[in-house]
């Protein structure tokens, strides 16, 4: 069976597919197959539980008739056990019946074990929805099938829904979502869609009579009937409620629903002849529920809950318990009948913060003595097992704070430079980028650059921060996720010296905090990598180069409102070995992404950069480090050339004076002007 | 990170640099050819880097091992062209994938990665690293889109929240990580498993905030 639309009340939980399933998956109030309800657990998954508690309700009919005046939790009263499990759609009215009036949606919910989560919206979803059409359908009087045993009424849904379906030649089930049988006439209510496919089968011969379909004018057959079924669900409701609230302890914050067979009010309601006791918990569930507004509120007012004495072999009768009260913390399971681990096997992915289990007095104890470790295993925070503390709360605590996801730590800048390269570009760019970016482009970038940049409009920021306005950005931006066509990116790459001038003086004007002075607003991380490629055409295999990633803030100010905006950013940018003729370093790739302002967390080593040297990978500097710096500054002083060039120059060399000195004055003709600094040679 | 042999690193580049402008007229003839190649290079960038990031944070998210997305996976890259992934982690420099595995395991489960924003660029037209002298020689064709994603190298820059932990007490940090990924050889081919990555990571770089 397809899925039917999020409209037609089939959540997506539910397997629709699962055909023993399908009548659980209806939003209406008459389900058709139950006695034993076959329901379908959060996952989708069918519930055994029906049918072992089935079984286990045949053993103890045999073994351990039910007392009078008390009652099995079990699937099974003596009504129900008279007859194999087979759909009907009587249990299901009985609920509503018992419960609730009009409103089909309350029921849907106890008999689907909805996730408390997803109530809301389900319980808020119209029944009788605008998209919803209801059809009279005669003749279930008149056919064979009135003697059967539910006087046909399912029968005859089974019978609309399949040849509406083949009628209309469907790949999808229609879907009766409700049906109501009133006087001679059977009201259904499906989908417009489906109303209409069920309209088709007016006129089809069943169990030897003919359907006739007419649309009804109303939406359902409303009248004095359906108040007095109304009035009378609300006076047992009352009657629920005023015995759960006997039942609770605020103090304690314990709901007591222990020894629910032999509750005095219950019994005078009539409640075990009218009701199955499962169904009849699911009612007292629902009735909880709604008690709260939201899961804070339930669970702030219990934490504890007591089903001791209620002859419960398997949880699955106590199904919704879980799912009404997720967050439960203690819970007296004593004076039960539950035999083995399989009895409990339903909610060993349940009860997430249980700290308290009592199954004293249980046959389990008996039959299989080593189940209280695998209930640990099942419980991480169980600490209180039948009286026997298997967990202390310092444990529980140590393995949740193990569990728990933690962010990577911070280390210090990763600044991995080949001979101070990275650190002399990254003061240069910073400062050219403020003051003079023509110059900045000219000097590093060639026809072969890349340059872009990606607006992040969805970093985090500080609350008292407002969004900063990206008019100026946004039209150059590339950022692939918003940009997704082949041309508007291959549009927003700017490529060539001249194409990121020009970009450049359209964004606006930029102040970065000082390197030198401010280097904790700066997060700098850089390593070398090869493969880049050669604009000198030597190397086949490529050059080397450094890749510089670093992050940070600029103030800028918008050149019409001249509004001033703070914005962080993350750049990344290639270097490698410049053009002949060119700056000796240029740059491959610069990828740039702007974000809202948000201050860089502190992070460690930042404090060990100085002024003097902004970035720092290993302090203290040693004594070969300073008689470098000693060697460069002489270099600089008797060649004039600035410290890259002398750097560069000293490294050939391998840090040998004199023979950097030789080399400066071999390669002196062919050292580009930028390689001096303003006063030239001494 | 192994330095290729009879690479000209960017200091030797001062020493050689008469010899280079004897050869200059080649070099930009060789470069020229590059630049007419640009814009298949950057589409194939861009596509590359999409797929990338689609699946790289999909496997990290799953708890699964990244180790097929880096150049340690390709013998070629490893043996012939001496590389190894440079992984920087938060300042922390990942001796190999390994050790990156630590740190993703011991940041835990559950973990979501948000993409806000990411960008790519093409690197190198002509990357050979990997590849024996013999290949390298092959002429690749600049016109058809496939050739020129065989050797292409790139580098993309993603930014956008990292999510720890699920429900009341998920952590939220922005990061932003910068790769570049080289042509994985063995992908290439008629013969080639279809499962392999077409591009492996060099270097990455993450920083969370």
């Amino acid at each position: 069976m397809a899925p039917t639309g999020p409209r037609n009340g089939a959540p997506r939980n539910n397997t629709r597919s699962a055909a023993s399933g399908k009548s659980a998956t209806r939003g209406g109030i008459a389900k058709r197959r139950a006695g034993g309800p076959i329901r379908v657990d959060r996952d989708g998954d069918l519930d055994m539980d029906a049918a072992a508690a089935n079984a286990a309700g045949g053993r103890g009919k045999k073994s351990n008739p039910a007392p009078a005046g008390s009652t099995r939790k079990s699937t099974r009263t003596n009504a129900s056990s008279s007859r194999p499990p087979r759909p009907t759609t009587k249990a299901s009215h009985m609920v509503a019946k018992m419960i609730q009036g009009g409103t089909g949606s309350l029921h849907s919910r106890i008999s689907q074990g909805i996730d408390p989560s997803s109530r809301h919206t389900r319980s808020s979803r119209p029944i009788n929805g605008t998209n919803n059409k209801t059809l009279i359908v005669e003749g279930l009087q008149h056919s064979k099938a009135r003697d059967n045993e539910g006087g046909g009424l399912k029968e005859l849904l089974i019978f609309l829904e399949r040849k509406a379906t083949t009628a209309g030649k469907l790949s999808h089930s229609v879907r009766i979502k409700k049906s109501q049988l009133k006087g001679d006439l059977v009201y259904v209510t499906a989908s417009k869609e489906d109303a209409e496919h069920i309209m088709k089968v007016n006129g089809f011969d069943w169990a030897g009579t003919k359907v006739h379909i007419t649309e009804a004018d109303d939406q359902a057959p409303n009248g004095a009937e359906a108040s007095n079924l109304s009035a009378q669900t609300q006076d047992v409701k009352e009657n629920l409620r005023t015995m759960l609230a006997q039942r609770y302890d605020p103090g304690q914050k314990l709901l007591n629903l222990a020894s629910l067979g032999s509750d005095s009010l219950l019994i005078q309601m009539n409640m075990f002849q009218e009701s199955t006791p499962q169904k009849l918990f699911r009612a007292l569930m629902v009735i909880c529920d709604e008690q709260f507004k939201t899961a804070q509120a339930k669970r702030d007012a219990i934490s504890s809950v007591t089903l001791a004495g209620n002859n419960i072999d398997d949880v699955g009768q106590v199904m919704t318990l879980t799912e009404t009260f997720p967050d439960l913390i203690h819970l007296d399971l004593s004076n039960n009948s539950i035999k083995e681990l399989r009895g409990l096997r339903k909610w060993q992915h349940r009860l997430r913060k249980i700290e308290t289990l009592l199954l004293i007095n249980n046959p389990i104890d008996v039959s299989n003595p080593s189940y209280k470790d695998e209930l640990v295993s099942w419980f991480p925070r169980l600490q209180n097992l039948s009286g026997t503390q298997v967990r202390t709360a310092e444990q529980v605590a140590a393995a949740e704070l193990a569990n728990k996801p933690t962010p990577i730590p911070q280390s210090g800048p990763d600044f991995r430079d080949i001979n101070g390269v990275g650190e002399q570009f990254i003061t240069d760019f910073i400062r050219g980028y403020d003051m003079d970016r023509p110059t900045l482009a000219a000097k590093y970038y060639d026809d072969y650059s890349h340059f872009s940049l990606s607006v992040n409009g969805r970093s985090s920021h500080p609350p008292d921060i407002p969004l900063p306005q990206w008019g100026s950005y946004i039209k150059f931006s590339r950022n692939h996720v918003k940009i997704t066509t082949t041309h508007a990116r291959q549009q927003r790459l700017f490529s060539g010296t001249a194409v990121i001038q020009s970009v450049w003086q359209k964004l606006p004007a930029t102040r970065h905090p000082d390197l030198a002075t401010q280097f904790d607003k700066y997060i700098i991380d850089c390593h070398p990598i090869s493969g880049l490629a050669d604009l000198s055409g030597q190397s086949m295999a490529g050059v080397d180069g450094m890749i510089i990633t670093f992050h940070g803030e600029f103030e800028d100010q918008d050149p019409e409102t001249k509004v001033t905006t703070k914005r962080s950013f993350s750049r990344t940018i290639i270097l490698g070995p410049g053009a002949p003729g060119r700056n000796p370093i240029r740059v491959a790739s610069d990828v740039l992404t702007l974000k809202a302002y948000n201050p860089l967390p502190p992070i460690l080593g930042a404090a060990v950069a100085n002024a003097a040297v902004p970035v720092a990978p290993q302090a203290p500097a040693s004594a070969e480090e300073v008689q470098k710096q000693q060697m460069l500054a002489e270099l600089c002083r008797q060649t004039g050339m600035n410290e890259e060039y002398s750097r560069m120059c000293l490294d050939v060399a391998n840090w040998v004076f004199d023979q950097a000195l030789a080399t400066f004055h071999e390669k002196r003709a062919s050292l580009p002007a930028d390689a001096f600094t303003v006063a030239g040679p001494v | 990170m192994s330095q290729q042999q009879g690479n000209p690193t960017i200091q030797a580049k001062v020493a050689s640099e008469g010899k280079q402008q004897q050869q200059q007229h080649e070099g930009y003839k060789f470069t020229f050819e590059m630049e007419s190649k640009t814009g298949l290079t950057a589409q194939c960038a861009t596509a590359a880097a999409q797929n990338f990031v689609d699946s790289f944070y999909e496997t990290l998210q799953r708890g699964k091992s990244p180790a097929q997305y880096y150049v340690s996976s390709s013998a070629k890259l490893t043996t012939v062209g001496g590389l190894r992934p440079d992984i920087s982690v938060n300042g922390r420099v990942c001796g190999d994938v390994a050790e990156y595995e630590q740190l993703l395991e011991a940041q835990g489960a559950p973990v979501h990665y948000e993409i806000h924003s990411f960008d790519a660029q093409p690197l190198n037209p002509n990357y050979v690293i990997g590849l024996t002298p013999a290949e390298q020689q092959q002429p690749v064709s600049s016109t058809r889109e496939r050739d020129v994603a065989e050797r292409l190298s790139f580098s993309v820059q993603v930014s956008g929240a990292v999510k720890l932990g699920k429900g009341e007490d998920v952590a939220e940090k922005d990061f932003n990580e910068a790769f570049v990924l080289v042509p994985h050889w063995e992908a290439q081919g008629r013969s080639a498993s279809r499962n392999m990555r077409k591009w492996l990571v060099v270097s990455q770089n993450f920083r969370s905030f």
